[in-house]
């Protein structure tokens, strides 16, 4: 190679590599917590504009300390997302309608993420995430090595007898089958006795029925490890306080962030909450 | 109705809804297990559910709705309206403020799991600061118009106190469900606890209210007659406002804001058997504690997640507007 080609070369890689790099958003606003879990994981740094306002609530979002160091919403409605002038918004189907009509209005570049059920829904939304930001590879590294870490997590805990597990709130709603929880539990070598007894979705737990579910663990959710907190608010509900599981106090306590992550952070809880079930795998 | 069958009548009626209150549930208990349960035998399941669930609930339901009974006449014979009822004054709504403010402030101070006592002492703290309150802003002047109009005003300040918080706790989904259970009153998960704080201190204030019945007849005659008859009407005034609150404090503390109630019971009971107070009292506690525990019944018997608030007034309003509509 010529000395004077060296600048053209360059010049001509330049001029076919910028439009890619511009084509990649550069002012992404994420409108919810788990998209925030999931820009996270795939963009650069530069490419985010802002995230969701709860995103840096730890009660909230697995991600809290990170989303820290990022501009956030004032609110989630569609002006505090215009403010930051987004070249792409992220939202979620949950995000209140009208938000999302005045955001396709206004015309900005707008994903709504709407599968969060389960890890392949992640993986889905993980995806269309790095087709969008330009982000492929980085998607599918994490990806893989989520399915490694799942995989894992399944080879420990070959052949458990599933504990039989619910969910239990100072407010007496549980979870039944088609949950975050029931995909917890699907990982975690655990019943949901909830789903057995065929609950569907987020339902008021039936207090007499109960009884007669005899979980052997209840999952519960709380910042503190120890899970004191909510064990306190739990002795007021008569129906928990007669259970074996609660007089013999067996809960397995995951932090409230993680118990309602609809991103990949959940294999964390999946982990979490083998630990507490089977702890003897983990010796 | 000849009066002389109303008692038995009415007491039948609380009995037969508190038996069916014992009866029914989600589980399908028989008429044998029931009854073994209650005299401490059967198995460990319908014991726990007979005795720990459902007996608990039933008596505070019975409590709650007697209280609301007795407050209502209580309001309509104070004002001489027929529409008063227990929240009038803001008393209810002062009562899940307080309730709603513990809850929303919980995670901060560890208030609500520190004790089972905290929401409801907030509740009756809050349902007094608000009687407190409307009673100074009606004092000057005095007249029952003024306190209407304070009780009002002070109603609305209330619900947009309580909306306050229920937004600043948006996203912390189990408060929030929390708040509900304050705004559209229920009986789930009440406990014995909530039987000793609530039972009989609302006893007592209704065996203090029975003898006020007389004074209340003369009442309705206008102050000045009462006044002529040898009633202390500011006395007396004040013995209503402090019972009824207790009561209408009570009652929500151990049961979230229950609607109609305090405004249906009483003027079916009138309609049916006449305005003597000295019966319509009586006959208000037991038709308002029947009234509540059927209500009950139907949250527990319809799919989950009925709200006992939202049952009392689905048959509390129409009856509202019919008595609206009615001519005079």
């Amino acid at each position: 190679m010529s000395r004077s080609s060296a600048p053209r070369l360059f010049a001509l890689l330049l001029l076919l590599v910028l439009p890619l790099l511009a084509a990649r958003p550069q002012r992404v606003v994420s409108q919810a917590v788990g998209t925030d879990e999931l820009l996270l994981a795939l963009a650069d740094p530069g490419q985010i504009a802002a995230l969701s306002h709860i995103g840096r609530d730890g009660r909230f979002s697995v991600v809290a300390d990170e989303a820290k160091r990022f501009p956030s919403l004032k609110d989630s409605d569609a002006e505090s997302v215009l403010r930051f002038r987004p070249d792409l918004v992220l939202a979620a189907s949950f995000t209140r309608p009208e938000t999302l009509a005045l955001l396709r209005r206004a015309g900005v570049r707008l994903v709504v993420l709407d599968r969060f059920d389960t890890l392949e829904d992640v993986y889905a939304s993980l995806r269309i995430l790095g087709r969008e930001l330009g982000q492929q590879a980085r998607a599918e590294a994490l990806i893989a090595s989520c399915r490694g870490r799942v995989e894992a997590l399944a080879a420990r805990l070959k052949g458990v007898r599933p504990v039989r597990v619910l969910t239990a709130g100072a407010y007496p709603f549980t979870s039944g089958a088609g949950t975050t929880f029931q995909d917890f539990c699907d990982h975690a070598g655990a019943l949901n006795v909830a789903a057995e007894a065929g609950l569907k979705g987020h339902a008021p737990t039936p207090s007499e029925k109960l009884l007669t579910w005899n979980p052997e663990v209840l999952v519960v959710s709380g910042d503190r490890p120890d899970g004191a907190d909510i064990r306190a608010r739990l002795a007021e509900i008569p129906h928990y306080r007669a259970l074996a599981a609660f007089r013999a106090g067996r809960f397995a306590v995951i932090p409230g962030a993680l118990m309602s992550s609809v991103s990949h952070h959940r294999i964390d809880a999946y982990e979490r909450l083998a630990r507490a079930l089977h702890p003897e795998r983990f010796r | 109705m000849k009066s002389r069958l109303a008692l038995p009548a009415l007491l039948a009626l609380l009995v037969l809804a508190f038996l069916a209150s014992l009866a029914f549930g989600e589980l399908r208990l028989s008429f044998g297990q029931v009854l073994g349960a209650l005299t401490g035998g059967g198995d460990e399941i319908a014991r726990t559910v007979v005795r720990d669930f459902r007996l608990p609930r039933a008596l505070v339901g019975a409590a709650a709705g007697a209280a609301l009974g007795a407050s209502g006449v209580v309001m309509q014979a104070f004002f001489r309206n027929p529409l008063a009822s227990p929240g009038l004054l803001g008393v209810s709504s002062g009562g899940a403020l307080g309730a709603v403010a513990v809850l929303a402030l919980a995670p901060a101070t560890g208030l609500a799991a520190a004790t089972l006592w905290a929401l409801p002492l907030a509740s009756i703290l809050g349902a007094f600061a608000a009687t407190g309150a409307v009673l100074m802003l009606a004092q000057r002047g005095a007249g029952t118009e003024r306190l209407l109009l304070s009780g009002v005003a002070l109603n609305a300040l209330l619900g947009a106190g309580t909306s306050f918080l229920l937004t600043t706790t948006a996203g912390h989904f189990e408060v929030n469900a929390q708040i509900l259970f304050w705004l559209m009153g229920g009986l789930e998960s009440r406990s014995w606890e909530h039987v000793w704080m609530g039972v009989p201190a609302i006893l007592g204030a209704c065996l203090l209210l029975l003898p006020l019945g007389r004074p209340m007849d003369l009442l309705s005659l206008g102050e000045q007659s009462a006044q002529s008859l040898g009633v202390d009407v500011r006395r007396l005034r004040r013995q209503l406002i402090l019972l009824s609150t207790v009561l209408t404090a009570l009652a929500t503390a151990v049961g979230g804001i229950i609607g109609f109630v305090g405004l249906v019971v009483p003027h079916v009971l009138r309609l049916a058997f006449g305005p003597d107070h000295r019966r319509l009292l009586p006959y208000s506690m037991i038709g308002g504690a029947a009234f509540l525990l059927a209500c009950d019944l139907v949250t527990r018997t319809f799919p989950l997640g009925m709200r006992l608030g939202v049952v009392t007034a689905l048959i509390g309003g129409p009856f509202f507007l019919w008595l609206l509509r009615r001519p005079r």
